[in-house]
């Protein structure tokens, strides 16, 4: 077992050390030979056919640019050309493109570029470099202005705002990575706790390889970034970053969706970066020289650019009806002559680039050639999947997935522990099977970010592609599909998944609570921790049968899944739910989770997203001021301790509503943009009508004070009048108010009949009152009232039998100007 | 001199010299060689705003949500120790305690900040959206965990400012705020330093429930009036429709005086009723206020519908600034504004302006992405220099960018006018709320909850504190007959103040419903002449073809100090409602004076020739 352990080590050592992008490759493969990341990790490992090795290696070096070809169509539309030109003197300097075209590979160690001037005499090939260079010089285009929004943040000259950190982290967790090398001196937690890497390390590469883990356990080769900083400054990087498509439309460098800023981050990182600077090659200096030639030196660089086959490849202004470079149709080239691109040149021999393959690069292309075009067939997904480098972060059918020396870079944003599942991303497995077609598109496309918990990033793709691609997933696990369907279909599924009752959703919710909660989110909420696939996004992606299927028996659907079984053995773990009716209850799921808007939150969900925000007036008052249904755009809930609970309408100026119980969420009034009226979380909600407490037309509501104890007191004031309406618990837990009335001041100084004395008008509320002598009740809240001193007139119905009771209050008549009324409320259970 | 002393000081070609010493003669001759030939390239790095200010961290726990999330929730700061524990849970347990150390569950979504009268001057009340305000002892000078907390006041609905009312006593809490729906003192009557009277000091204006209606202020101006401004709300439902008021001419509902700024009066004295006066109409989302050293009250204005960019307006009496729907209060008895009959929409700010009377352009126009995309407070330099060389200026909050702009003003034919620049950015969320410390630190209130931003956190307390290094900056930009005069930080190089070191674009936005504008008559206006005072500290560009109510943006990448140093930022963005009059002259080599009142100057011939 420890030789075993050693072995393993070594592996990752290499992986590790060779991080740097040079140095890996260096010890593969010369710097002149092209990078075509399939065969530098699958095809020269033996992980793929040759013959699809070698399709690739074929469409990714361009070849069919020139070279007319029926095997176009066995791969996803044309394979990657250059880099747009048309605005080469806006982003590259003029000793840049000199010294690319004079040493392509010296400059961009395996490049994709072929020597085009490897056979050209030196004397000529200079000038016709120069003129090159002139005309180049004349394709210009101003960047495109960023339309800003509040989710678009484009601060002025943001290219230059870049953060060498931030770019780090950025570069080092969103995906990039996955392809470019790391910065050695980035520091993750590497996978020493990976259970599972742990076991294979113990068995040595002969039953690796014959396992078929070989692959797997092998250090993924680093696409080549190149001298970043020999090409690029800071704002064509920026730019570049933003929309690769926009400068290279066959790129396979897709488009990450980022901020302008975030591009600039990771422009400023780039470029700090020294193991990307080459310091082996510097730029030809005496090209801007050249610049000063006459005008007409640029259109014989148009002609040169023409006559050498760039413009098969590079698209650039001003070239019109451009005759095509003359190049052999694909299946009359003899690949073993010295007049094949890929050979090299004796020097009587007819011009041509030359691309510097290897022999296992050759090789490939040789078995390709040698199929008949025939055999190669439709576009399949496998090598659509390789052709785009899907594989380079997914795994479908045992190739591809992040490598394993790039995993540890992934995490979980908060780095919440959820296996490989919730930091890598996931496998294409019957992902036709899995998905609707229109979620692969929207994913595809960018539209479905479901997995925000994780630091890498889904990037976006053209229209063209992701049409091309979808369509190859579908059609290809179109069987695993109809298997699906079929079995739900016997199962009655159908049926079960169109009923209306409430109750089939109802239990569903009920079912969530069996695990589902405990590693998915749910419309956004989770419990406290819990990062996942939000379950509200599933009945949008996934086909029904799939869903199905997959609750059944996951492990049987996704390898290694942490998901559990909930149905082991056809069996439901929750018998008493719908009676225990495995496909009932399947069905319900579906559908709570389809309509989860109408439908509660899972119910221990709810509790802990109240666990913060809900209101709990344990020993003293609690206040909160919000918007209320009833109690108005000025509501203020006051949570009293003897669990009779009030909303007082400061627009209105009186108590509108009581409840017991539970008092209040606050979430909605605290953290929401919506600012939703708050509910009462208790029962017995008892709304009262909306009349003002003096009868009055200028009653002014003054605000509160808070009384010792924490009790609220309302202040009202009317033609001189002033009113403090106090609230608290009463001992019989319902709520005692206590309406003190002070009188006009200078009225009390005037002895006068008391005719004249100003009177106050209180309205009780509810209206629904009957009285006796001993107080007053309503059906829904009982009222008592006591009013002092005693001579008052109490309880005079206003309007017959119809409006609301009052209290007249004759300054006259107080004593010292004061009035007390108190009224005990209490809300039958 | 000093000024070239400070700058080889800043200079990290310094640093990289000292320490190569060490390392031999040769790698520094090497080095020398390389220094000369890169020098244009170096510069720019050289100079970063952090030279100057830097930014402290008060509070920024970073967001582990979106800040746009449905249910969004604050989070603690994941470094601190613990997470699990119930440690210092206080408002749940013991709400008004006094305590040192930041609470856990105390989230700075500042949305306020007034001081406090304490000896130290380190005393900070602080609002916060949740509706709460508490007392910071040491937030200019401590850390959080140093700093001491305690919680004033709590139950508020969403308050969006706050002021000190005045009362002198050291621990007596004497504060005032507005909330959704009032003005509210908030009074420690029985002198326990806690809130216990919330005091309605003003209410009555048109809340229908919609979220967009927020309410901003207090400011406390030198009269002692409180002025506050009332965002519109959006596509009412007609469920919220009976809290509007509605102008049939126009046909336009709004909440009443949504839209408006308004003045309260009389708040303060004993038997008098306080009178709420409607000021001016026409804000969209006026989130942040503030008055100068003049004491005249500005608000700004957020891009939206009929609001082109961000602005900043001067709140005077009978002005409309953009949004139409707040006409729905118009005929209200106390509206300033009567009888507009229509709205000119669709047309180029200059039409719309010269058809509509009533319609006042803001003294600053905010160009989209160049000066942010959200404007919010706005905070005098009143430090007379403890802030740097920008004393009397205007600093202005800006949200989605997570920085802070900064404005010069003029008043040119009576009206304000002048030109914004960028100060700093990097800040760790959205500029909310700004507050200058007595020693000149500007603390900076960060919340982004609802929208997005720059920046790590979604909320949180930052500081500037400025280095003692003065920034090459354009320091003023006035409008000239000719051109523009700029007054500069340090002295500039003659040499370089040539035509070819300016760019000066111009262009102005359409007034319509939709959101935003785009730039219109875009043009690029010759500079024909540059003129460099004798004390090199005013530059004067003659200009042809000033537009007026056009946005004159200039770029001023040539332009070097003594040293050979470009400016900090080379941008400045003058809004020219009004072109001064007078001769048509080149600057004199008088002393800089106060600009208000025109100088007599002398005729100047120029020509582009003479300047070069």
């Amino acid at each position: 077992m420890p030789s075993f352990f050693r072995c393993f080590l070594i592996l990752i050592l290499t992986g590790v050390a060779s991080a740097h992008p040079q140095d890996q490759i260096a010890c593969a493969m010369e710097r002149d030979v092209p990078f075509v990341v399939s065969h530098e990790r699958f095809g020269k490992r033996g992980s793929i056919e040759s013959s699809l090795d070698g399709q690739l290696l074929v469409s990714e070096l361009g070849c069919f640019a020139c070279h007319e070809s029926a095997v176009t169509s066995s791969m996803l539309g044309d394979g990657p050309r250059g880099p747009n030109l048309d605005d080469a003197a806006t982003r590259l300097s003029p000793e840049w493109i000199a010294s690319m075209l004079a040493s392509p590979s010296a400059l961009m160690p395996h490049t994709r570029m072929p020597d085009v001037f490897a056979t050209v005499a030196p004397h000529e090939r200079d000038r016709e470099i120069q003129a090159l260079v002139a005309f180049l010089m004349s394709q210009d285009r101003q960047y495109p202005e960023l339309k800003a929004s509040g989710r678009y943040v484009v601060p002025l000259e943001y290219w230059k705002r870049g953060d060498v950190d931030r770019g780090r982290e950025a570069f080092h967790r969103v995906g990039c990575v996955a392809c470019h090398a790391p910065d050695q001196a980035f520091e993750v937690q590497r996978f020493e706790d990976d259970q599972r890497l742990r076991l294979l390390s113990e068995l040595d590469p002969e039953e690796l390889e014959e396992l078929g883990l070989a692959d797997e356990l092998t250090p993924i080769p680093s696409i080549p970034l190149g001298d970043v900083k020999q090409k690029y400054v800071l704002r064509s990087l920026t730019e570049f970053l933003l929309r690769p498509e926009q400068h290279r439309p066959s790129t396979r460098m897709p488009n990450f969706s980022l901020q302008p800023m975030e591009a600039a981050d990771l422009a400023a990182y780039l470029l700090a970066r020294e193991d990307l600077s080459s310091t082996t090659v510097s730029l030809d200096q005496s090209t801007s020289d050249w610049l000063v030639r006459p005008a007409d030196f640029a259109a014989y660089g148009r002609e040169v650019f023409v006559r050498r086959g760039c413009a098969s490849c590079h698209a650039v202004k001003g070239l019109g009806e451009s005759e095509p470079l003359v190049a052999s149709p694909w299946n009359e080239i003899d690949l073993q002559s010295p007049e094949s691109c890929i050979q090299q040149p004796d020097a009587t021999g007819r011009w041509h680039p030359l691309y510097r393959l290897s022999d296992s690069q050759r090789n490939a292309i040789n078995v390709m050639a040698s199929i008949s075009t025939s055999t190669v067939g439709q576009p399949q997904a496998a090598p659509a999947l390789l052709q785009w480098n899907c594989v380079a972060c997914h795994q479908r059918h045992g190739i591809g997935g992040v490598g394993v020396n790039r995993k540890a870079f992934f995490e979980t944003v908060g780095n919440v522990d959820l296996g490989d599942e919730g930091r890598l991303a996931p496998s294409l497995d019957h992902v036709g099977a899995k998905l609707t077609s229109t979620a692969i598109k929207q994913t595809l496309q960018g539209k479905s970010r479901v997995r925000p918990h994780m630091t890498l990033r889904m990037p976006v793709f053209s229209s063209k592609t992701t049409g091309l691609l979808t369509g190859l997933l579908v059609s290809a696990d179109a069987a695993t599909r109809r298997g699906m369907e079929k079995d739900a279909e016997a199962h009655g599924w159908k049926g079960l998944v169109r009923t209306k009752e409430r109750e089939v959703a109802a239990a569903g919710r009920t079912l969530m609570n069996v695990g589902c909660i405990q590693c998915h989110m749910f419309n956004g909420a989770s419990l406290p921790g819990v990062v996942g696939v939000d379950l509200a996004s599933v009945t949008g992606r996934l086909h029904p049968s799939w869903f199905r299927s997959f609750l059944l028996s996951p492990q049987n659907w996704k390898e290694r899944t942490r998901m559990p079984s909930f149905f082991e053995n056809g069996k439901s773990q929750k018998p008493d739910v719908l009676a225990g009716d495995v496909e009932r209850q399947l069905a319900s799921m579906w559908l709570y989770l389809s309509d989860i808007e109408k439908h509660a939150l899972p119910q221990k969900i709810e509790e802990a997203l109240m666990r913060d925000t809900e209101l709990r007036p344990l020993d003293r008052p609690v206040l909160i001021r919000t918007f209320m249904a009833h109690a108005g755009t000025r509501a203020i809930a006051i949570g009293l301790p003897g669990g009779t609970h009030l909303a007082y309408d400061a627009e209105v100026g009186n108590l509108a509503t009581l409840w017991r119980g539970r008092f209040l969420d606050a979430a909605g009034t605290w953290y929401s943009r919506l600012a939703p009226p708050a509910e009462p979380l208790g029962q017995n909600v008892t709304h009262l009508e909306k009349m003002s407490l003096i009868s009055s037309d200028d009653v002014v509501f003054d605000g509160y004070r808070i009384a010792k104890d924490g009790a609220p007191e309302f202040q009202l004031s009317a033609g001189g009048w002033r009113v403090t309406d106090a609230y608290r618990s009463s001992a019989s837990g319902g709520i005692e108010r206590r309406i003190v009335v002070k009188g006009p001041a200078d009225h009390l100084e005037v002895p006068g009949p008391t005719d004249d004395m100003p009177v106050l008008t209180l309205n009780l509320l509810p209206h629904h009152w009957s009285a006796n002598q001993n107080g007053v009740w309503s059906s829904e809240v009982s009222t008592t009232a006591q009013v002092g001193p005693p001579w008052v007139d109490v309880c005079e119905r206003a309007d017959g039998e119809h409006g609301p009771w009052q209290v007249r209050l004759s300054l006259g008549e107080l004593d010292e100007g004061y009035a007390t009324v108190t009224l005990f409320y209490e809300i039958s259970e | 001199m000093t000024d070239f002393g400070m700058i080889v000081k800043r200079n990290n070609h310094w640093k990289l010299m000292q320490s190569m010493a060490g390392r031999g003669w040769l790698a520094t001759l090497g080095f020398l060689l390389t220094m000369e030939s890169s020098v244009s390239a170096q510069t720019a790095v050289l100079s970063q705003e952090s030279d100057y200010y830097t930014i402290e961290t008060f509070a920024a726990p970073d967001a582990t949500v979106s800040s746009r999330a449905t249910l969004w929730r604050p989070n603690r700061d994941s470094r601190l120790p613990d997470p699990q524990l119930p440690n210092k849970k206080l408002q749940t347990t013991t709400p008004d305690a006094t305590v040192t150390g930041m609470p856990d569950d105390l989230f700075l979504e500042v949305s306020g900040m007034a001081w406090l009268p304490d000896s130290s001057g380190d005393s900070l009340a602080v609002a916060i959206r949740k509706g709460e305000v508490w007392r910071i002892d040491g937030a200019v000078q401590r850390s959080a965990s140093q700093a001491v907390f305690r919680r004033l006041a709590s139950g508020l609905h969403e308050p969006l400012g706050l002021v000190h009312a005045g009362a002198s006593s050291e621990n007596q809490v004497d504060l005032i705020t507005v909330q959704r729906g009032e003005v509210t003192r908030l009074v420690d009557r029985d002198g326990d330093g806690l809130v216990d009277e919330y005091r309605t000091l003003a209410d009555g204006w048109g809340v229908t429930g919609h979220y967009h209606e927020y309410a901003y202020g207090p400011v406390l101006d030198q009269q002692g009036s409180l002025w506050l401004s009332l965002n519109v709300g959006l596509n009412l439902k007609p469920d919220q429709h009976k809290h509007t008021v509605y102008q049939a001419g126009l046909d336009v509902r709004q909440g009443l005086w949504r839209g408006w700024g308004l003045r309260l009066m009389d708040w303060n004295a004993e038997h008098v009723k306080p009178t709420l006066q409607p000021v001016c109409a026409g804000m969209r989302s006026p989130c942040g206020l503030g008055m100068n050293l003049a004491g005249d009250v500005f608000y700004t204005d957020q891009q939206g519908n009929w609001v082109a960019t961000g602005s900043l307006h001067h709140m005077q009496t009978g002005a409309f600034f953009h949004h139409p729907e707040s006409l729905a209060s118009m005929d209200q008895p106390d509206s300033p504004i009567r009888d507009v009959r229509q709205i000119p929409a669709g047309q180029l700010i200059p039409e719309a302006a010269a058809e509509m009377p009533a319609m006042r352009p803001p003294a600053i126009w905010f160009p989209y992405k160049e000066m942010g995309q959200s404007a919010t407070d706005i905070q005098v330099d009143r430090s007379k220099g403890g802030f740097g060389p920008f004393a009397g200026q205007l600093f202005v909050g800006e949200f989605t960018q997570a920085s802070i702009n900064r404005v010069f003003l003029e008043r040119v034919d009576g009206q304000y006018q002048g030109a914004c620049f960028p100060f700093l950015s990097g800040f760790a969320s959205a500029v909310l709320r700004l507050a200058q410390a007595n020693d000149g630190t500007m603390m900076v209130g960060l919340s982004n909850r609802g929208w997005s931003s720059l920046g790590s956190a979604s909320f949180g307390l930052q500081r500037i504190k400025w280095t003692g290094e003065v920034p090459f900056e354009i320091k003023e930009m006035r409008a000239k007959p000719d051109g523009f005069e700029l007054t500069t930080t340090r002295p500039v190089a003659a040499v370089s103040a040539t035509p070819d070191a300016f760019q000066l674009d111009s262009y102005t936005y359409r007034y319509h419903k939709d959101y935003g504008s785009d730039r219109f008559e875009v043009k690029e206006l010759p500079i024909v002449g540059v003129k460099v005072s004798d004390d090199g500290r005013r530059v004067r560009l003659r200009v042809d073809g000033l537009r007026k109510h056009f946005v004159h943006a200039l770029t001023a990448s040539g332009l070097r100090d003594e040293a050979g140093h470009p400016l900090l930022h080379d941008r400045a963005y003058y809004t020219l409602n009004a072109i001064p009059s007078g001769s048509q002259v080149q600057p004199s080599t008088e002393t800089i004076g106060d600009d208000k009142t025109p100088r007599p100057k002398k005729e100047v011939a120029s020509s582009p020739s003479e300047t070069r």
